[in-house]
């Protein structure tokens, strides 16, 4: 089982939607995926329309007093199974840091369902935290979307030197520029201009879209609904590239 | 993903209209467009995954189908085939993988073959909870088999319930409601079309079994042995001839030679002009089939061969390997052209004549003379046409066990290969005569015979059969120096070879023990005590 992980250290920058969307391409393309809904506020279990709960929350979890085959739940979308999040997720850090070795604890949650499935993608919230740090550790990579402002331009600097400083075995990262709006002269600039210094930003870019926000009414990946609209192909060609520069096939 | 339980399927009769579902279940609604889907029943022709249970459907587009395994009690299996002919599978063909793993001893060098066919059209149903989500699917389903000229039956209608990982309450309220309203389906689908085609699932076997008991005259059961014998060849020869897998050719010499043993063991059941022209004949059957199964022999164990050749040689071997599979191709067309000419069949129809049951001669047995309908017998007339089968067979078993036992104690460490290949010959008699007779006595006394038998013909079987290869492979030493590439190839042979001549050495230091297992005092007891 590869892993995968949507990581920024803000809020609201597509990280959910990319997480939902590549992992119905995935499943689309016959990989038996599983989506972990790492986020208290659980987004991607809304849009999948699972409720938000795990039973025994997130200490029974984390200390492994829960079977997560019990936890899992299938969504509409076949070949996709969730784990979903629970509000209890809040306080995955302190659960987290009550064990020995935190930063392996996710990998280790993990491990029982490695057989089942051909790929898992985790959703994390936003922050840096002991619950990011166990999914450095863990995922074989990090999908990292980025806001065209020259301000995300420096959390993502910050992210790829915290990586390679910190991780003893570092995931490959693949970051993709999220809501943009090549109307904008300032969009433009900053995407080419970062495409160019960094290897990791892919050339697939997410375009702001209504079709995208959408997804909250419709509680379905746009993959599924619109795969032909604009943010449906980009999505497309972001998975694709994705697996390519992984070698996830 | 993880196991979920298996599907609940109802039978819908055609007075239900399946609108009605919607009225049965909350949340039930129609999940999208109606599909028709074409599956084919895979098995080998010896029915080697029926017999075990197992279900294997093909599904998909022919250029790259799918596979799934259904196992009673665990999870299905599924790969996709990426080379070779979707309808003649081979180990070799199955993605390396779970199923490969699962199937490759099972089927061994059989080929996955379409049983039945089947098409169905599925309108998707689901179960939605409050959230619009989806907790459990079902399917409308209208299986027909299909052949070459379209529909040929249709399997009625099922309503096939699929539970969602993680709603096990919604699974079974779905369930509970139906069952007030439909019968479950008790028939598997493999099994309606297997049913409805008139197949028959067990597929075709090679085991003798003819029935015998000892008071019976010896005519009579041998013929009825030669008929299943040439019974087994007239199954197998088709796929003989269609080139489906290396097993038709072996069952179907397998066949052939047992016949030959017993007009040898049996002589005097027939009469020497009777037995001269079947045992010609036979015997040429078994020669313009010998090349051909010799290089599926070599073509079979050529990865075991080849393990001891150095890695950074193994692409030297490339045109040894073209080459052997070239010589197979000649050897299978030559064996074509023979299987299918008109000597063949003069040969094979004078056989089946001479061991047909032939018209009533109205004469009944008188006496105590052993059972059996003369009026139905074959036309042998030999000397012992009318003697108890049980007491010839058991003759020529203890008489040949002897021979064997005093050849086999001659054999020392000088003696020529071919007092063992001698003595391999006897031993498949031998064999023969147990697994084609052995039914009349009782089977803990000849299990024991057979096992040790088989261990001696093990080593015996590995002495010849490594040399015979070894010289095969040395003979193709001109070509192949002929060949570009030709003189890496030879290079890399001679350690194939090697490999080969150390195999052999090994059974031949093998064959004293096995050998004493074989002749031990018990097994001599046995074998007297038994038979005579
Ligand atoms: N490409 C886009 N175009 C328009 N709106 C978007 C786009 N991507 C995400 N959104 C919207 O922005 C909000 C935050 O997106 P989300 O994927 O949940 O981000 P995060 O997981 O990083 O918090 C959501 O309401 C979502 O519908
Ligand atoms: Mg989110």
């Amino acid at each position: 089982m590869r892993i995968l992980a949507t990581y920024n250290i803000k809020g609201g920058v597509g990280k959910t939607s990319a997480a939902v969307n590549m992992a119905a391409l995935a499943a689309g393309q016959g990989l038996r995926t599983l989506l972990w809904d790492l986020d208290p506020q659980g987004a991607a279990t809304y849009l999948l329309r699972v409720k938000p709960k795990v039973r025994g929350g997130v200490r029974k979890l984390i200390e492994r007093r829960s079977e997560v085959d019990a936890l899992l739940k299938g969504t509409d979308i076949e070949g996709l199974d969730l784990l979903p999040a629970d509000f209890s997720y809040r306080h995955m850090d302190l659960a987290l840091g009550d064990t020995k070795r935190p930063e392996a604890r996710l990998g280790q949650l993990l491990g029982p369902v490695g057989r089942d499935y051909d790929l898992a993608i985790l959703d994390c919230p936003p922050s840096i935290s002991l619950v990011s740090e166990s999914v450095f550790e863990t995922a074989d990579a990090l999908i990292v979307p980025l806001i065209p402002a020259t301000l995300s331009v420096r959390t993502f600097e910050q992210l790829v030197r915290f990586v390679d400083e910190k991780v003893a075995d570092p995931p490959e990262i693949v970051a993709f520029f999220s809501m943009v709006d090549r109307r904008k002269r300032l969009h433009r600039e900053v995407v080419d201009d970062l495409g160019r210094r960094y290897p990791q930003v892919a050339t697939a870019a997410i375009p702001a879209a209504s079709d995208v926000e959408r997804m909250g009414v419709e509680r379905r990946p746009v993959v599924s609904y619109a795969p032909g609209s604009p943010a449906g192909r980009a999505y497309a060609a972001l998975w694709e590239e994705t697996v390519d520069r992984l070698g996830l096939r | 993903m993880p196991r979920l339980p298996d599907p609940v399927v109802f039978a819908i009769g055609a007075e239900v209209d399946e609108s009605r579902v919607a009225r049965w279940l909350a949340g039930a609604e129609p999940a999208g467009p109606a599909r028709t889907v074409e599956q084919a029943l895979l098995d080998t022709f010896d029915g080697r995954l029926y017999r075990r249970g197992l279900v294997m459907w093909r599904e998909g587009s022919r250029r790259a189908p799918s596979l799934r395994l259904q196992q009673a009690g665990a999870a299905d299996l599924s790969g996709r085939v990426e080379s070779g002919d979707p309808d003649r599978i081979l180990v070799a063909d199955l993605p390396e993988g779970v199923l490969n793993d699962r199937l490759a001893d099972l089927i061994g060098e059989r080929a996955l073959q379409p049983r039945v066919r089947i098409r169905t059209r599925t309108r998707p149903w689901r179960v939605c909870n409050g959230d619009g989500k989806t907790v459990v699917r079902m399917a409308v389903e209208e299986p027909a088999v299909v052949g070459g000229r379209g529909v040929e039956a249709d399997l009625g209608r099922r309503l096939r319930v699929v539970p969602v990982l993680g709603y096990p309450r919604d699974m079974e309220r779905a369930v509970a409601a139906l069952e007030r309203r439909l019968e479950h389906q008790p028939m598997p689908l493999a099994e309606a079309a297997l049913a409805a085609a008139g197949v028959r699932p067990e597929g075709v076997s090679s085991d003798v079994e003819v029935p015998l008991v000892p008071e019976m005259r010896a005519d009579i059961a041998i013929a009825a042995i030669c008929r299943r014998l040439a019974e087994i060849v007239d199954d197998h020869k088709a796929g003989v001839v269609a080139d489906i897998d290396p097993e038709f050719l072996h069952d179907m010499r397998v066949a052939v030679r047992r016949s030959r043993a017993v007009l040898k063991e049996m002589r005097g059941v027939l009469t020497p002009e009777q037995a001269a022209r079947a045992r010609s004949d036979l015997k040429w059957i078994q020669e313009i089939t010998g090349p051909t199964r010799d290089l599926d022999v070599l073509l079979h164990e050529w990865p075991s061969m080849v393990e001891p050749v150095p890695t950074w040689m193994g692409p030297d071997l490339g045109p040894l390997l073209d080459l052997l599979r070239r010589e197979r191709a000649e050897a299978y067309s030559t064996m074509r052209r023979h299987l299918t000419s008109r000597r063949f069949a003069a040969a094979w129809s004078a056989w089946q004549e001479l061991i047909a049951e032939s018209a009533p001669t109205g004469s009944a047995p008188t006496g105590s003379a052993p059972i059996g309908p003369s009026f139905a017998g074959p036309s042998f007339a030999g000397p012992e046409a009318g003697r108890p089968i049980g007491e010839l067979a058991g003759r020529r078993i203890v008489a040949v066990y002897r021979s064997m036992a005093r050849a086999g104690a001659a054999i020392d460490d000088d003696s020529p290969p071919e007092a063992l290949h001698d003595l391999r010959k006897r031993g498949k008699e031998l064999r023969y005569l147990l697994e084609l007779f052995g039914c009349m006595w009782p089977e803990e006394r000849v299990k024991p015979l057979v096992g040790a038998l088989k261990g001696l013909q093990d080593v015996l079987g590995h002495f010849q059969d490594d040399e015979i290869q070894a010289l095969e492979l040395r003979g193709l030493g001109p070509v192949l120096a002929a060949t570009p590439g030709g003189t890496d190839s030879l290079i890399a042979l001679g350690f194939v070879i090697e490999e080969l001549t150390r195999r052999q050495h090994q059974a031949r230091a093998d064959f004293a023990t096995r050998f004493s297992d074989f002749a031990a005092p018990a097994n001599r007891k046995r074998v007297t005590g038994t038979f005579r």
